[in-house]
């Protein structure tokens, strides 16, 4: 018999060992992707003729099932792949079996690849299948192209590469333990595992590291965990573009593909070493033993740390923690390599080298002697620079090329390209000695630390968030805290505030186009307004804003109020979330000229004289009660608005804030509620209102 | 020719087999005996290439087993417990080997699942342990192997099962190049079968020996001496590996030809001689008693 023959027999032969995983993966397929297509696309048809969507939303709906980008397919490629392992291989984990099958005149080499094949194939084979059955389906209905065939291939290739990641991850897990329960821990540590630690890394350096910027996860996050690269892989569709070439999905399929060909590489030199004798034993490997153990109990420890420490706040907790996880996790994978309890505290080695681990890990986060918080790399490493702060300008929105709304430093960072390191150097500067200066009050959860952010004395506290492009590709991310009213910061970032391309990267309707929004929101006294403008004046609005804003000087914004939020939306946008917002200023007279011509009120108070009664409300958190104070008197009127801001416009600027003690309010107007006020200045109130505000202590 | 040369195999702080040296003939029923524990099956698994051996070597024909499927096709392993697919029959079994062995002779299993009175299309988890045995060894028989190993295969078979097996073991190795090895720690059930028996203990081998070899060397006599002197004189020309008597009448157990035994004895004119047959057990009792094992605490 020729080798190939006995490889296609033994595939054969395993393939009449696995009829209900075949069958499991057949059912599986027909209802998650022909029935539920045939279910969603009659769905689609029914509020397309209701007018509740439009085509295109159907035609990406399609082409998300014909790709397999849904979540029932998700379910599906994890499961299986799991399933499919371990029944494939579930015989290492009974000595009968492996008896039986160490006996035959068969390399082991052999029957793994023949196992391998089958786990693959059986999910593969009916997934092209229904696949392609429910391409025809979508192309019948005119709801796909045939010229989207090409990514729908492509897309094919990524999900069955992912399946067979995820497979041969299960495989290695089984080919590393000799027991089920215990293959089906390996699977979920290796699932699980890489992520969990990076998290925790991250957790720890933003519990230890003053100047630690979390917002983004590291981008090696994905490549930790099979599950997370398939996650991924949805987040990197186009769904705006999903009929052009993906390069980004084109490149992570390789990539998976690559890692597919050294996990099969691995699992088959592994089971060629493997110990038949392992089967019942919790791990095949004895010599990995204690590697494995120390790597879980290093991280389970961190994370009871950081649990106890975020209950009791002291640094003392997350030591007790740290201890009480690597003494626990130790004793209870101890018992699971024995199948007995009475072998928890045996291989004290081991423990002691988790100790070690931990201990020093935990040195690195306390002593910093990597210098992450005093990092600050060199300008001519520096590709670019994007910066995100909550002084210069606040309260703004932002939104994606879809009309999505998104977060302000995901706006920034991906639009800001600010070169001059030399601007910057001095801010970064002081970012750094505040750090310094505060690193163990911050870690130790110190008054010194407390009162210097809250106490202030003269200071001005802002942050900003800094990303650094390298030459080399990489993003960088810090978080620092400065003194603003230093001469030196001040003087920064004025000059920061003078970039065009700053202004660029900060503003989005610096870079909106005219077509992408149709009608202007904009919040006066009487409350939010919303109003369609034609093409031209959106033109018009469009080119006075941005000279306006060009014009803008760091005096200005620092001297003067907003009058006005305005903001640009289309239809299909919700309340309060617009396409992106703006300030008027009182300097911004072509963008004032603009909007008086189509009729815009360029003043949140409008005209006084319309007001017949204001009220004021007041929280009284002591008693949980509203006090409220209502005029008719024109001159209270006045005086109530003149010394107030309107919330809209208050969260503009740190230094329009300043010290001075301020009081929030509801504002009626008419008798109705009208806004959420910022009272300024509590002197210059009614008598009145004056007793009321002391009464409920709303300047606390 | 099976040959182990220092074999070794531990498992944790086991020490399953120890430094074994043995030859295994072609062409004959080797018996491999021992207690519980014993080291039976490690090394069997061992000759069937499941287990690799921590030191020394196990070869067939001077080729190392392990990981070496010319070689392994050599055998057919049986093992204690016999391992089946789940939901299969014996037909489906069949199959398999047919597939994996080139030489499975499927109309002799179809033959031998007849006499044997097995249904072929009955799902194996339905039979009885001794039925499992019996599939085992006409699978076994059918692939047509060079060496048979059979672990405990005995053990579960009725005397009529035994004796049919017995039979066929013996057809095929005058029909084939065969050579039955099985296990055991029941040394009686080996006894009319097996041509050459080993003894296992405690990971090593104690005896490795013909049978009929070591029938021919040592041999039972009952006697009456006419006095002391010519007793006397009786052990000291003759080998007496064991002596009981009780009063006159005296049991020995002499190392030496028969015809040796019987002329030293004649001469001697005692009053009443007779040469008795001795078992395997008797004989395993009076070799190892040599070498200082109390035997008696090991066979049954």
């Amino acid at each position: 018999m020729t080798s190939k023959r006995l490889f296609a027999d033994l595939c054969a032969e395993n393939r009449k060992r696995r009829l209900w995983p075949i069958a499991l993966c057949i059912a599986g397929n027909f209802f998650g992707q022909l029935v539920y297509a045939y279910l969603a696309v009659m769905r689609y048809e029914q509020r397309l003729a209701e007018g509740r969507t439009v085509i295109e939303d159907v035609r990406l709906a399609c082409f998300e099932m014909a790709g397999g980008l849904s979540w029932q397919i998700g379910i599906l490629v994890v499961g299986l792949a799991i399933i499919n392992a371990v029944q494939g291989y579930g015989y290492l984990f009974d000595s009968k079996m492996c008896d039986l099958y160490g006996a035959l005149p068969v390399k082991r080499e052999k029957l793994f690849g023949a196992v391998c094949l089958n786990g693959i194939g059986i999910f593969a084979v009916p997934y092209i299948i229904f696949n392609v059955l429910v391409t025809i389906y979508c192309l019948a209905k005119g709801y796909l192209l045939v010229s989207f065939l090409p990514q729908l291939l492509g897309l094919m290739v990524t999900i069955i590469s992912t399946y067979t990641l995820i497979f041969l991850t299960s495989t290695l897990a089984c080919v590393m333990t000799g027991h089920i329960v215990v293959a089906f821990m390996a699977i979920f540590v290796f699932i699980v595992g890489g992520p969990a630690t990076v998290y925790i890394i991250e957790v720890y350096k933003q519990a230890f590291f003053l100047t630690y910027y979390w917002n983004q996860e590291p981008t090696y996050t994905s490549y930790t965990s099979p599950i997370t690269m398939y996650m991924t892989l949805f987040s990197d569709v186009n769904r705006k573009n999903y009929m052009l070439f993906n390069k980004a999905l084109f490149i992570k399929t390789l990539i998976i593909i690559a890692l597919c060909i050294i996990l099969y590489l691995i699992c088959r030199a592994l089971i060629k070493i493997r110990p038949l004798e392992a089967a019942g034993r919790s791990m095949a490997f004895e010599k990995t033993k204690p590697y494995i153990k120390c790597a879980i109990t290093v991280v389970v420890s961190l994370y009871a740390g950081m649990f106890f420490k975020s209950i009791g706040e002291k640094f003392g907790m997350l030591i007790f923690g740290i201890i009480c996880g690597l003494v626990l996790s130790h004793a209870v994978i101890e018992t699971i390599y024995e199948f007995d309890f009475k072998a928890c505290l045996s291989h004290f080695g081991s423990l002691i080298a988790s100790v070690v681990i931990a201990g020093l890990i935990v040195i690195i986060f306390v002593f910093d002697p990597l210098g992450y918080e005093t990092w600050i790399p060199r300008a001519d490493r520096v590709k670019t620079y994007a910066i995100e702060q909550n002084y210069v300008y606040n309260g703004l929105q932002y939104s994606d090329d879809s009309g999505n709304s998104v977060m302000s430093e995901n706006y920034v960072f991906e639009n800001m390209r600010l070169t001059n390191m030399e601007k910057i150097e001095p801010l970064l500067i002081a970012g750094v000695e505040f750090a310094k200066k505060y690193h163990y009050s911050f870690i130790f959860h110190d008054e010194v630390y407390e009162n210097a952010i809250t106490e202030n004395e003269g200071m001005l506290y802002g942050y900003f968030d800094i990303m650094w492009e390298m030459n080399d590709g990489r993003k960088i991310y810090r978080s620092f805290r400065v003194d603003l009213n230093d001469p030196a910061n001040k003087t920064c970032v004025k000059a920061l505030f003078d970039d065009p391309d700053f202004k660029e990267g900060i503003f989005q309707i610096m870079n909106i186009s005219e077509d992408s929004f149709e009608t202007i929101k904009y919040y006066d006294i009487k409350g939010s307004h919303e109003v369609k403008i034609a093409k031209e004046d959106r033109t018009k609005l469009l080119q006075a804003v941005r000279s306006d804003i060009e014009k803008q000087t760091f005096e200005e914004l620092s001297e003067a109020d907003p009058t006005m939020l305005i903001g640009l939306a289309n239809s299909s946008s919700y309340y309060g979330l617009e396409l992106c917002n703006f300030y008027l200023y009182p300097s911004f007279t072509e963008s004032r000229k603009v909007l008086e011509e189509i009729d815009i009120p360029t003043d949140w108070l409008g005209d006084i004289n319309n007001i017949n009664t204001l009220g004021i409300q007041c929280y009284d958190y002591d008693n949980n009660t509203y006090e409220r104070w209502d005029t008719t008197d024109k001159d209270e009127i006045k005086a109530v608005l003149d010394n107030s801001t309107s919330n809209w416009l208050n969260t503009n600027s740190i230094w329009r804030r300043g010290d001075k003690d301020s009081v929030y309010a509801d504002l009626f107007i008419n008798g109705n509620a009208s806004d959420y006020l910022l009272i300024n200045d509590i002197s210059a109130m009614p008598k009145e209102l004056q007793e009321i505000i002391e009464k409920t202590k709303a300047y606390e | 020719m099976i040959q182990a040369t220092n074999l070794t195999k531990s498992f944790g702080d086991i020490l399953a087999i120890s430094g074994i040296d043995l030859k295994i003939e072609d062409g004959q029923v080797f018996g491999l005996i021992g207690t519980n524990g014993a080291g039976k099956s490690t090394f069997l698994r061992m000759a069937a290439g499941i287990l690799r051996p921590d030191r020394g070597t196990i070869s067939i024909d001077k080729r190392p087993v392990f990981e070496n499927p010319e070689v392994k096709k050599e055998f057919f392993y049986i093992s204690d417990d016999v391992a089946f697919f789940a939901n299969t029959t014996p037909v489906d079994m069949a199959v398999f080997f047919g597939k994996i062995y080139e030489s499975f002779d499927m109309g002799r299993f179809n033959d031998l699942m007849d006499k044997f009175g097995l249904e072929k299309k009955r799902k194996i988890n339905t039979f009885s342990k001794g039925m499992k045995k019996q599939l085992s060894v006409i699978l076994g028989l059918c692939a047509k192997t060079r060496y048979l190993y059979c672990d405990e295969t005995f053990d579960g078979l009725d005397p009529v099962m035994r004796q049919a097996v017995k039979s066929l073991f013996a057809g095929d190795m005058e029909n084939r190049d065969f050579t039955p090895i099985i296990a055991s720690h029941n040394l009686r059930e080996l006894e009319d079968i097996c041509d050459t028996v080993g003894l296992l203990h405690k990971g090593g081998i104690i005896l490795s020996k013909n049978i009929e070899d070591a029938r021919a060397d040592v041999h039972k006599v009952q006697c009456v001496f006419r006095d002391d002197e010519s007793r006397n004189r009786t052990f000291e020309e003759l080998k007496v590996i064991a002596s009981e008597n009780r009063g006159k009448l005296y049991v020995l157990t002499i190392r030496g030809s028969e015809d040796d035994i019987e002329r030293t004895l004649r001469a001697e004119s005692p009053i009443f001689m007779e040469m008795l047959p001795l078992s395997l057990e008797e004989i395993f009792i009076s070799e190892t008693g040599v070498e200082g094992y109390d035997i008696k605490k090991i066979i049954c």
